[in-house]
């Protein structure tokens, strides 16, 4: 039987795929309630298991579960993607600043923890994960702070990643594997830096 | 964002984290060490006597093990634990079963690394003095089935007892790349191996949860947590050690030195409540390698700086153990390069200095000097019959099929090299010390001693 830590890490790994099946063209000529059927019956697809191993088993594989905050980047893709096929706006879930606040904070932790979690001195940030409760205390403080600067996707991720650490969601018993992993911190390290670069170039034209 | 859009991420936010708070108040890790129960060592005798070995017609060369004499000081004997031939094996790892007898499991397949390599094991049962039938615990495709991701290769058991009184049996997967990609999975068994609970996934490392590697044997905190030593390889390696709850939940995670200073395969040695002194591989680019030690004084709490011990090290994984009185034992290639020797060193300082009990195996002397294939396989013949006396047996197949399994290994490039190599050794509660290593990569070879021939080794010495 599936453990529910199975369950949670897989359809985590399904967003990607079903993310990349809404891709097809196919997806595009059904009507919405076909298309809702159409996003179910991938789920199922990706999630069984062929010799053993099923789709979202092998990506998992890869990449390992993916952070909350993933999930909500995917969730909110996904949703902007079936929106913008039922003929809604292609505008994303959450606004330009809100994104920008989220993955500059993922880039900045992405800075603090890996190269000190692969060897870099003796000091190493990942343990504090395990139940550090001043790391605890500082992403709280960070929250209220976002909320105060009326940033909305940056407390909900770190409070869903706070809330689904406290629950159990994933089998990690680590509070940084529910924040971040590795191919979003990629990704945030590239947009962030890619928007730092744009700004600068534009500065020196200016 | 509006007033209540924003009162409600509030509610949310402060839920979350009073969840996460009330979670973090009940972590607690507390420091110092649970010694092993003493072995029930029997008085020595000041002599033991046993029956004269049978001479072997075979076999008998200036490498052979030395002659046993008619009038032994204690036992001291060796088999091969595994039995399939023509695959390699590797990786050895022991555990003493309830009844006494002794568990041993180790990887074995096609080669090291192969998708049809599985995690294997066999019972030794001291009273018969013989090794029982091997048999399969897991391997590739039935951990992917249970853990529900792709798994490319397993590798590295290594067994213990929980202070629940079930075995543990750690063994490491890889989904992406080599070894330096691994991460820990456990499975446990309430029936001393006979049966084994589906494997979990230990998360350990941020980086897709890569690079935490198991080899040696684990330990009790006095709260009874476990302590597991544990290696990281990818980018730069260096010990580490794994903290376990008693569901066998990853609590803490401990840096014994860092990146750069060529830590590997941790061995932890429990000398007192407070006192531990961890061994490690060397695998960094100093001229003199030599193995690492790393000390704490306060139950394992605060870990003092590694520093070279004198004892030689190839690169190569070590074991070693605490015995009753204090002494430590190990054993390890005790060389600078090459794994074609294995020694058994003591210290009576704890680990300050230490010196030879006895040369386990010794073919250094010959490496890159017999060229030709039959004088290599007979080499390899003489030593496989000195290591098992059931190859002595029967009609010479059975001696014939090592020889010919262990060819492909030693014989690999048309020289002819050795190697005896990731020893692991525990003593069980009579006072028998076993110990494990890999022979030739063809097969797990076992050698036990007692603690009259420890004595004897000790005074002659002296």
């Amino acid at each position: 039987m599936m453990a529910f830590t199975d369950w949670t890490g897989l359809s985590g790994s399904a967003l990607v795929w079903l993310l990349l099946a809404l891709r097809l063209p196919v997806a595009a000529r059904l009507t919405n309630p076909q298309r809702a059927l159409f996003v179910a019956a991938a789920y199922c697809v990706v999630m069984l298991p062929v010799f053993g191993l099923s789709l979202a088993g092998w990506l998992r594989g890869m990449v390992g579960d993916l952070s909350l905050s993933s999930v909500l980047l995917l969730g909110a893709a996904l949703f902007t993607r079936l929106r913008l096929l039922a003929g809604g706006a292609a505008d994303t879930v959450w606004d330009a600043r809100d994104r920008f606040a989220l993955l500059a904070f993922l880039s900045v932790i992405a800075l603090l923890l890996y190269p000190f979690a692969l060897g870099v001195g003796i000091l190493d940030p990942y343990r504090s994960g395990f139940a550090g409760i001043a790391f605890i205390v500082a992403l709280a403080l960070l929250s209220l702070w976002a909320m105060r600067r009326n940033l909305l996707l940056l407390p909900l991720a770190i409070a869903l990643a706070v809330l689904a650490w406290s629950l159990g969601w994933y089998e990690s018993t680590n509070l940084w594997d529910y924040l971040i992993d590795a191919p979003l911190a990629i990704y945030a390290l590239a947009t962030i830096g890619k928007s730092l670069l744009f700004n600068v170039r534009r500065g020196n034209r200016a | 964002m509006g007033k209540y859009q924003r009162l409600a991420l509030l509610g949310f936010v402060l839920f979350a984290f009073t969840l996460a708070l009330f979670k973090a108040s009940g972590w607690h890790v507390s420091y110092g060490f649970r010694l092993p129960e003493p072995p029930l060592v029997q008085a020595v005798t000041p002599a033991v006597v046993v029956a004269k070995p049978p001479v072997r017609k075979r076999g008998r060369h200036r490498f052979q093990r030395e002659a046993e004499p008619t009038i032994a000081m204690g036992r001291f004997d060796s088999h091969f634990a595994s039995s399939k031939l023509h695959t390699q094996t590797h990786a050895a790892s022991l555990v003493e079963l309830k009844d006494g007898r002794v568990r041993a499991f180790w990887f074995s397949g096609s080669r090291e690394g192969a998708a049809d390599v599985t995690i294997n094991s066999a019972v030794f049962d001291p009273a018969r003095n013989v090794w029982g039938a091997e048999q399969v615990v897991t391997g590739r495709d039935s951990t992917q089935r249970a853990l529900h991701r792709y798994i490319a290769k397993v590798g590295n058991p290594v067994a213990t007892r929980a202070a629940d009184g079930s075995l543990w049996l750690f063994y490491v997967t890889v989904s992406l790349g080599g070894w330096a990609g691994s991460s820990i999975s456990l499975m446990t068994s309430d029936d001393d191996g006979v049966s084994w609970s589906a494997p979990r996934r230990l998360v350990t490392s941020p980086f897709i949860n890569i690079s935490t590697l198991v080899k040696g044997a684990p330990f009790l905190y006095a709260d009874g947590t476990m302590g597991l030593p544990v290696y990281h390889e990818f980018v730069s390696k260096f010990a580490e050690i794994l903290r376990l709850d008693k569901t066998g939940k990853v609590i803490d995670k401990q840096r014994l030195a860092a990146g750069g200073q060529g830590t590997l395969q941790p061995v932890v040695l429990v000398q007192s409540e407070k006192e531990a002194l961890v061994l490690t591989r060397y695998s960094g680019n100093a001229e003199i390698r030599r193995v690492v030690s790393i000390a704490t004084d306060s139950g394992g709490r605060h870990w003092g700086k590694p520093v070279q011990s004198s004892l030689k090290n190839p690169d190569a994984a070590l074991t070693a153990l605490v015995l009753p009185d204090g002494k430590l034992l190990a054993v390890l290639n005790d060389q600078e390069w090459g794994r074609d020797s294995l020694s058994l060193q003591i210290s009576a300082d704890g680990g300050s200095t230490w010196r030879e009990l006895r040369r386990l195996e010794e073919m250094s002397g010959l490496r890159n000097k017999i060229k030709d294939e039959p004088a290599c396989l007979r080499l390899v013949e003489s030593l496989a019959r000195n290591s098992e006396a059931r190859l002595d047996q029967g009609d010479g197949q059975l001696a014939a099929g090592h020889v010919d399994s262990a060819k492909l290994r030693v014989n690999a490039d048309g020289g002819c090299a050795f190697e005896f190599s990731y020893p692991y050794m525990i003593q069980t509660h009579n006072g028998d010390i076993h110990l494990a290593y890999t022979w030739n990569r063809t097969f797990i070879k076992h050698v036990v001693f007692d603690h009259a021939w420890l004595q004897h080794r000790l005074k002659e010495h002296q």
